[in-house]
């Protein structure tokens, strides 16, 4: 047993202001729509800067586009799928339209990512040992036996106990926690810049959950790390900066007290409202009305319009993305700051 | 006295509408060896009542909820439904009991015909119990839509044409439909995106108000349970570790894996300096069981005794049982929100508390 008494890093706090590592500049991603002239926008003019040491999460339900803006930086949105607009910067390189075989490079090298379903992002038909040396020998130019001590550490390095032993052992015969493990192991074992955890948590029961979350913690405070997640919980224990989606579009930005202390975009204050807390008075919990847009849906205006309570008519009009009172908000109708979420 | 009915017309002497009595349940793992899903668990769940099972996947607890509703055959103990042991009936025995006895499964996307439409799906169990003309059948039909909050026009689509919560809208509508007086919910919302979850967790709380049915819900979110149930009982490797009302049991949580599962889970609030519990390990296997406390490999105050003498489920106050040899000697790590002002259970003393890790 180990009892943590840090949360997310001071250090990674103050590097709020340190370098920017990643830049996204008006992605927009687009699918055809069968028997539609228009297509669908899954992400839809999302922008935002990923500061060194940070860890930032990318907060969404299902079809809020936050997995679709993760796999665009790393060049695999599922075809056909397409990136039609936008940029993305790593440093000052340009990585959105680099050929195939650079961009194997800059996901081994530069950005390491984590799934969801341990069980699709390894190999079942190798062992682990074989996937982690692989990775370390393409990018790192070290024999096969410098690449086995590497793994060794990667695995190590992760808490996995008895690592020389795991090496040996396949996919299926580690349990989901050990898997989600070796995962975390695989992204980092190239000292990647930048990490990408994609609802690395959401498939695990809450006691392993705790653990890759005290892993996330403590090995991972000062690494620059994209979290995305649909559990607002889990973005409160580990990330410093918060970015909630709704329908391809980022609705809000600050950081992790801002958000959870003062929501501001009626979609984040319903969202936090949805969820329940431990209390005794046992609150009823507030629902969202109605579903979120689907890909069928042709969104003018505020996408969150329908389901919103404080709607008016010129929501009928987009709202952009813009600082209001020192927060970056998409919305004509903000919550006030002093205002409490239900 | 034999057999009384009460007011509600139940028979017997339980006050439990539905009862489970030392249920064990095990199935064959591959080389013969058993597997133990459930092993001697009790509950009961009386008429208006919500009860919420909480374990983490492999606990046992959707063995539980098939085993009650008969779709695993028990290999010891008594299920108990309305005073009458259902635990051996056949097929046509049951028959009156499943009217009235009623489950709503996980996912919407597998438990719902996608080539039928949704006046098939719900009408499906009214024919099977003859329940009358086909206007009365389409009526009952409309009624049980609205009822779940969905347009009368929904009758006539497919289950393609909703999103997930109305699903499983959909699937409570088909449960709903033979007025039973008690429905089993296996994870009904963990499927669900955040912002409809709560709309279904609202449904089920509503359409208990209105329809005092009794409500055995199954869930691995605790403090999701926490939210719906009157009572919770805790499950681990096929066992009960603890119950008892659901504040009590979460704001005076006695059992180690109780205070972990709680410190485990992940909620959205702004905190400093957070401590929380992490339990080291995985589950054991349920094949190859550890002697002695099952929980002990993993539990931060495991003493000699755990790892030999299996603790008993020990009643300690009304309603309230914990399984542990050293119960409410651990306390939750961090500030418990507004749980805080939760009243001891009689007979526990804070002072002999130890807190871990200050």
């Amino acid at each position: 047993m180990s009892i943590v008494s840090e949360s997310a890093a001071d250090a990674a706090r103050t590097a709020l202001s340190g370098d920017t590592i990643l830049s996204v500049k008006d992605l927009v991603v687009e699918f055809p729509r069968p028997g539609q002239p228009t297509n669908f926008r899954a992400v839809n003019g999302v922008s935002f800067d990923l500061r060194q040491g940070e860890t930032l999460g990318l907060v969404g339900e299902s079809g809020s586009g936050k997995s679709m803006t993760a796999l665009s930086l790393l060049g695999i949105v599922p075809a056909p799928g397409k990136i039609i607009e936008g940029s993305i910067n790593l440093r000052d390189r340009r990585i959105d339209d680099l050929p195939v075989n650079e961009l194997r490079r800059v996901r081994g090298n530069d950005i390491g990512m984590v799934f969801q379903d341990p069980m699709t992002g390894l190999n079942p038909v190798r062992s682990v040992g074989s996937q982690l040396t692989e990775s370390a020998m393409r990018h790192q130019n070290v024999s096969k036996r410098e690449a086995l001590e590497i793994a060794y550490h990667a695995l190590d390095d992760v808490g996995i106990p008895a690592p020389r032993e795991r090496l040996q052992a396949f996919p299926h015969e580690l349990s989901g926690g050990l898997r989600q493990r070796v995962m975390i192991a695989l992204a980092l074992i190239n000292h990647p810049e930048v990490i990408i955890a994609d609802e690395a948590t959401t498939a695990l029961d809450a006691t392993i959950q705790a653990q890759i979350l005290d892993l996330f913690r403590e090995r991972l405070s000062v690494a620059t790390m994209i979290l995305i997640t649909h559990d607002m919980g889990v973005a409160a224990e580990i990330c410093d900066r918060i970015m909630v989606m709704y329908a391809g579009r980022i609705v809000e930005t600050g950081t992790i007290e801002e958000v959870l202390t003062s929501p501001r975009h009626p979609y984040t204050v319903g969202l936090l409202s949805a969820v329940p807390k431990f209390d005794i008075r046992r609150p009823k919990l507030v629902p969202i009305p109605g579903i979120p847009p689907t890909a069928e849906d042709i969104v003018r205006g505020c996408p969150f319009a329908p389901r919103c309570r404080f709607a008016e008519s010129k929501c009928d009009d987009r709202p952009a993305l813009e600082y209001t009172d020192g927060r970056l908000l998409a919305c004509w109708n903000p919550r006030s700051a002093t205002e409490q979420p239900q | 006295m034999t057999n009384p009915q009460d007011a509600a017309g139940r028979q017997g002497n339980s006050e439990y509408l539905l009862e489970a009595e030392n249920l064990k349940v095990t199935f064959r793992a591959p080389g013969g060896r058993k597997l133990h899903a459930v092993d001697e668990i009790s509950l009961g769940v009386r008429p208006r009542e919500t009860v919420g099972l909480v374990g983490e996947s492999g606990s046992g607890k959707s063995t539980v909820a098939l085993t009650l509703m008969r779709a695993h055959e028990p290999e010891g103990g008594r299920i108990i439904f309305d005073g009458q042991d259902i635990t051996h009936l056949n097929e046509r025995e049951l028959m009156p009991v499943r009217r009235r006895l009623q489950m709503v499964f996980q996912d919407p996307y597998s438990s719902l015909d996608p080539r039928w439409s949704i006046r098939r799906v719900i009408s499906e169990p009214l024919k099977a119990h003859k329940y009358g003309t086909r206007q009365q059948i389409n009526d009952r039909v409309a009624e049980l839509l609205e009822q779940v909050g969905l347009p009368p026009d929904a009758a006539n689509r497919v289950p393609s044409q909703f999103s997930g919560g109305q699903r499983q809208r959909i699937a409570v509508a088909r449960s709903l439909a033979l007025q039973p007086s008690a429905l089993i919910a296996d994870e009904p919302v963990s499927s669900l995106d955040v912002s409809i979850q709560a709309q279904i967790i609202n449904l089920l709380r509503d359409l208990q108000d209105r329809l005092h049915i009794a409500l055995f819900i199954i869930a691995h979110d605790l403090a999701l349970v926490h939210q719906i149930s009157d009572r919770i009982i805790v499950m681990y490797l096929g066992e009960p570790v603890e119950e008892g009302p659901s504040d009590e049991v979460v704001g005076h949580p006695q059992h180690p894996y109780t205070v972990a599962l709680l410190s485990a889970t992940p909620v959205p609030e702004p905190g400093g300096d957070r401590k929380r519990i992490v339990l080291t390990g995985d589950p054991p296997s349920p094949i190859a069981r550890p002697n002695g406390c099952r929980f002990h490999p993993r539990c931060p105050i495991v003493q000699e005794r755990c790892r030999t003498e299996k603790p008993p489920l020990t009643t300690i106050g009304p309603g309230r049982k914990v399984a542990c040899w050293f119960a409410g000697q651990m306390d939750p790590p961090r500030d418990l929100w507004a749980l805080q002002n939760v009243p001891l259970p009689p007979g526990v003393e804070p002072a002999k508390r130890a807190s871990l890790g200050s």
